[in-house]
């Protein structure tokens, strides 16, 4: 099977998808770069090249690209698919997402239920997200916690060019909002993702690694920090189990409360700041549901409660390690 | 005020639609003193041409968005009453099963695209809806309803730059009443909004929201342009709030003598009664067999509403999601 | 001279370059026998169990629990009470050389190939060398080359083989035809045109099992012998609604449900399997084929397949291997069964004795290729 980078896998699936069903159309800003303009066409294919070839392909018609208008182009996508198109809308990084926040969730997110059911929003809303570019406080957040947050929004964080692009063709056939985080320091991984087109349900955890000594929840980029963890803990006598939830919204409660009745000791690696965020959540759903099987305190890994910093030593502080896994691991193995 | 080349049995139904919103309103305030209309409502009587002459021009299919002051557009539109009095009630039976309330009537089968508790929210979601149009080729039109308060929400400056740019069937249908809430428009808005929209290069029609024949024209003019792929049209409505900003509002920030003149110098059922009883279109009789048809319609709306089950607890839960696992 | 005999981790399935160790069965310092279940070892598919290849005890554990290694890394160290401290020292020393020398560089010597036949491709492994008569292995329902990962490196010690992944499973493309069992029949001959075009030996599981009998039906002159495990058409017995189940689970926990039938031991089954299992089944176009292969394999009435004619004109041996505790398709009874069939019950198993008896299964497979 061909090894392709999560950036491709995502492109793949957005071609593909575009390709059998015409009412998929997309917006954001610079999704092919060089509109309006006299020189290349599709200069930038996407602020991080994901959408690069799909002007080619479908047109300006459906491909748009968009003034620097969140709000307007966020609740047109909204309103767009209130009246039977799937848009994909992308907000180039999720630290935007104050200046559309209403379209999301006061809009989007609310229609069907306040409309008594007679109303669906198929759209998807793509946003890069998270640390390690050293691009500074507002192009780093990791706000899947807000999103998580509002009953009618679905969450989605692949963690792998694999699940990258099954997700991404769920997200477009799905007929409720998506919000579908793309981790920016994520683009260039590579791994087996084929040819064909397949959908992964949401609301279904992967188990990356099984153990039976401790078991490690990680979110988004947080799996290969938990992944490495797992392999030095390995080393050392400890055998981890790494789960991946995929989607905060719906989250697979039935696997987490499963895999931690059996094991045990938790920790949860997740690169949000730490207030409200799903780390809390997860945890709280272990302390209310599988109390008495928790043989340790659930340990969470977490960003510190401060924006990102600028400067690359403090920035690498400022996200979770392998190391921090490990050691709080150890802290709660085997007493 | 121009005499309209509008067959008879339209004309009828122009009166019988405003005359409805009208009688609507004032009878939800009644109700409401009973304390069995649960929250607040927004009023939109007095200003029942501009809705009705603008929707006058839609088909079914095409698409409306409303604000906060939402039953007069969703009347205008073809939204059933019944459905709408027992929303308001909070029953089962309600346009959206009792559990979006005033603020939330919405009906997407007869393009009615919602009413909207943030103002201005409807603009973008509304050119969302003429964009669908315009890509699925079908020649419908869409119009954005909203309030002289939200024109200064960014994103109703956003709204007519995207309408704009992206040459979209859409018409901002902007009804200005003097006051934002309890704020009067000239306290708050600089410049003026016709050349807002202007400054955009959309062309802008202000009209006086009381003539339902100059409503008709202007929007007649706007809907067009759109149909036919000539972009967005901005029309100025100037009308008059009869009510306070919500129903319990006291209103104390105008003045007796301002409010009655309102009432005495700016109604569109008067004016529209005196037109066609100048030019010979209607008689004083039809009209008034209208009124009575508009009570007993009423009438029954509000006993069905009072007699509606509330909505089951399990509705609650319901419908957050088409699916979600 | 001490006994020092090595624990390593094995190759099995062609393509495996690394295993776990899951869970050491005895301790330091424990007498061993030869044959005895030592080291429980982590594959793509389930668990496997290492016995011992010497008698002595053990004296080191090398690979700790949870620890990956690759194929042919030293896990252990089995001696004689002679060996002292210092041998085995040098030996664990002198095997992290041989490990990067290349001797065990042939584990990724084995890749799968596509051969294209008519409509799309076929996928198959072929591995061993030297012999005139091929074994082609042939999965069941649901499965793909990877079946026999416990199987066709044993087998390819001394003798040529090709593992093959049937239309609409593994990497080759489904067919689209009214009689499905026949369109599959006549790919794979096609695919293995090249491969064997002389005789070969057929051992095939489950649904395989009907594949493997139109083969024989169709060339009976290229047929050295026939090995079935499980198969189908013997029987108007079977578990239907195991079909149906696989189908339509799309979520983790009840495909394991589902996987869990084929196994008398289902905590061998890995997550690796269901995972691998889950992204073959989500793949476009794959439900359906698997809806139009379990048509072909049983209706509400039972078995729509029959192949006892077919193994009773066959001059070639043929042999089953039925696990006693086969929940799918259940073990016949001798006496609805053709005479020139020999049958062979492992007990302890269920639908799925090439991985959960492998090395029963393997010395049967050795036996009955040698007759033909």
């Amino acid at each position: 099977m061909a090894k392709k980078s999560f950036r491709q896998a995502l492109n793949e699936a957005l071609h593909s998808e575009m390709a059998r069903d015409p009412s998929v159309i997309m917006m954001g800003e610079d999704l092919t770069g060089g509109a309006g303009a006299k020189g290349v066409k599709d200069a930038w294919g996407g602020p991080f090249g994901v959408t690069k070839g799909l002007l080619d392909a479908f047109g300006p018609e459906r491909i748009r690209d968009t003034p620097i208008s969140e709000a307007a182009f966020i609740g047109a996508a909204a309103g767009a698919a209130l009246t039977g198109m799937r848009p994909i809308a992308e907000i180039m990084f999720v630290d935007f997402a104050g200046v559309c926040l209403d379209q999301i969730m006061n809009q989007a997110a609310k229609f069907r239920y306040m409309f008594g059911g007679r109303a669906k929003t198929p759209l998807v809303i793509r946003a890069t997200y998270g640390a390690g570019s050293r691009s500074g406080s507002q192009h780093t957040q990791a706000l899947y916690p807000i999103f998580t947050h509002i009953p009618g929004l679905k969450v989605v964080i692949p963690s792998n060019p694999y699940d990258a692009k099954g997700l991404l063709l769920q997200a477009i056939r799905d007929d409720d909002p998506v919000i579908f985080l793309e981790h920016k320091m994520l683009y260039d991984t590579v791994g087996e993702v084929p040819d064909a087109s397949y959908t992964i349900p949401f609301g279904e955890a992967r188990v990356v690694r099984d153990g039976k000594d401790v078991l490690i929840v990680a979110i988004g980029r947080m799996v290969g920090v938990a992944e490495e963890a797992a392999r030095q803990l390995a080393a050392d006598g400890i055998s981890a189990c790494v789960i991946d939830p995929r989607t905060t919204s719906p989250l697979d409660e039935d696997t987490l409360l499963e895999e931690a009745e059996r094991i045990g000791r938790v920790v949860i690696v997740d690169e949000a700041n730490p207030r409200c965020s799903v780390a809390t959540d997860i945890s709280a759903l272990f302390a209310d549901k599988c109390f008495d099987a928790l043989k340790a305190p659930i340990k969470l890994v977490t960003a510190p409660h401060t924006p990102v910093p600028y400067a690359p030593n403090l920035e690498d502080a400022y996200v979770p390690t392998p190391d921090a896994v490990v050691k709080a691991a150890k802290s709660i193995a085997r007493r | 005020m121009s005499g309209l080349q509008l067959p008879h049995d339209e004309l009828v139904s122009v009166y019988r639609t405003m005359r409805m919103i009208r009688r609507f309103e004032e009878r939800v305030m009644d109700e409401m003193s009973t304390g069995d209309i649960p929250g607040n409502t927004h009023l939109y009587a007095g200003q029942e041409a501009s809705a009705v002459g603008v929707c006058l021009h839609l088909n079914e299919d095409d698409y409306i968005s409303s604000t906060h002051r939402g039953h007069g557009h969703s009347i205008a539109k073809g939204v059933e009453i019944d459905g709408m009095m027992a929303e308001l009630f909070g029953k089962a039976s309600g346009t959206c099963g009792g559990k979006g309330g005033s603020q939330h009537i919405a009906d997407i089968r007869k393009g009615m695209l919602g009413a909207n508790g943030i103002v201005a929210a409807g603009a973008p979601i509304t050119c969302g809806a003429a964009l669908s149009a315009k890509l699925q080729g079908t020649r419908q039109v869409a119009v954005a309803f909203a309030g002289d308060g939200a024109m200064n929400e960014g994103v109703m400056s956003e709204s007519f730059n995207l309408a704009k740019i992206w040459n979209l069937p859409i018409v901002f249908a902007i009804e200005n009443n003097g006051f934002g809430e309890a704020t009067a428009n000239e306290h708050v808005s600089a410049g003026s909004f016709t050349r807002r929209a202007e400054s955009f290069d959309i062309p802008a029609i202000e009209v006086d929201g009381t003539d339902v024949f100059a409503v008709y024209t202007a929007a007649g003019e706007a809907v067009e342009r759109a149909r036919n792929g000539g972009g967005p049209t901005m029309l100025h409505i100037l009308v008059p709030r009869y009510y306070g900003h919500y129903s319990g509002d006291p209103d104390n920030y105008r003045t007796p003598e301002e409010k009655a003149a309102m009432r005495q110098e700016r109604d569109c059922l008067v004016k529209f009664r005196k037109h066609v009883k100048e030019v010979s279109l209607l008689d004083t009789a039809e009209l008034d067999a209208v009124d009575d048809a508009v009570e007993e319609e009423i009438d029954r709306a509000v006993a069905a509403a009072r007699a509606a089950p509330l909505p089951q607890l399990s509705a609650l839960l319901t419908d957050v999601y088409v699916k979600y696992l | 001279m001490s006994l020092i005999e090595a624990v390593t981790v094995p190759k099995w399935g062609m393509t495996m370059t690394e295993g776990t160790i899951t869970q050491w069965m005895v301790g330091e310092g424990d007498a061993i026998l030869r044959g005895q279940e030592i080291l429980e070892i982590e594959t793509t598919k389930v668990t496997n169990v290492v016995e011992s290849t010497a008698s002595g005890t053990l004296r080191r554990i090398v690979l700790k629990e949870g620890t990956t290694a690759p194929v042919g890394a030293l896990a252990g160290v089995i001696t004689d009470d002679a060996a002292t401290q210092d041998e085995i020292e040098a030996f664990i020393a002198s095997y992290a050389d041989r490990l990067g020398s290349g001797e065990d560089g042939d584990a990724s010597a084995a890749t799968p190939r596509a051969v294209a036949v008519e409509g799309g491709a076929v996928n198959l492994l072929e591995a061993g060398e030297g012999s005139d008569d091929v074994v082609l292995f042939l999965h069941g329902f649901g499965g793909d080359l990877t079946t026999w990962l416990f199987n066709q490196p044993e087998i390819a010690q001394t003798m040529r083989t090709i593992a093959v992944d049937l239309p609409g499973h593994g990497n080759s493309t489904p067919v689209q035809a009214a009689d499905v069992l026949d369109a599959i029949t006549s790919a794979v001959l096609a695919s293995i045109q090249d491969a064997a075009p002389a005789r070969f030996h057929l051992v095939a599981h489950s649904f395989g099992g009907a594949v493997a009998a139109s083969i024989a039906a169709k060339e009976p002159s290229r047929v050295a012998s026939v090995t079935l495990i499980a198969p189908i058409g013997l029987g108007k017995e079977i578990n239907r609604d195991f079909l149906i189940d696989f189908i339509a689970a799309e979520r983790r926990r009840p495909l394991l449900g589902v996987l869990e039938r084929l196994f008398a031991d289902p905590s061998k089954i890995t997550n690796d399997m269901v995972e691998g299992t889950l992204r073959f089944k989500r793949l476009e176009g794959v439900p359906e084929a698997l809806t139009n292969i379990a048509g072909a394999i049983a209706n509400e009435t039972g078995q729509v397949q029959a192949i006892g004619e077919t193994l009773a004109a066959l001059a070639c041996p043929v042999m089953l291997i039925w696990g006693e505790g086969d929940q799918i398709v259940p073990l016949p009874n001798r006496d609805n069964l053709p005479a020139n069939v020999e049958m062979r019950v492992i007990p302890g198993v269920g639908h799925m004795p090439q991985m959960e008896a492998s090395s029963a299964v393997n010395d049967a497979i050795k036996e009955n290729t040698r007759r033909g």
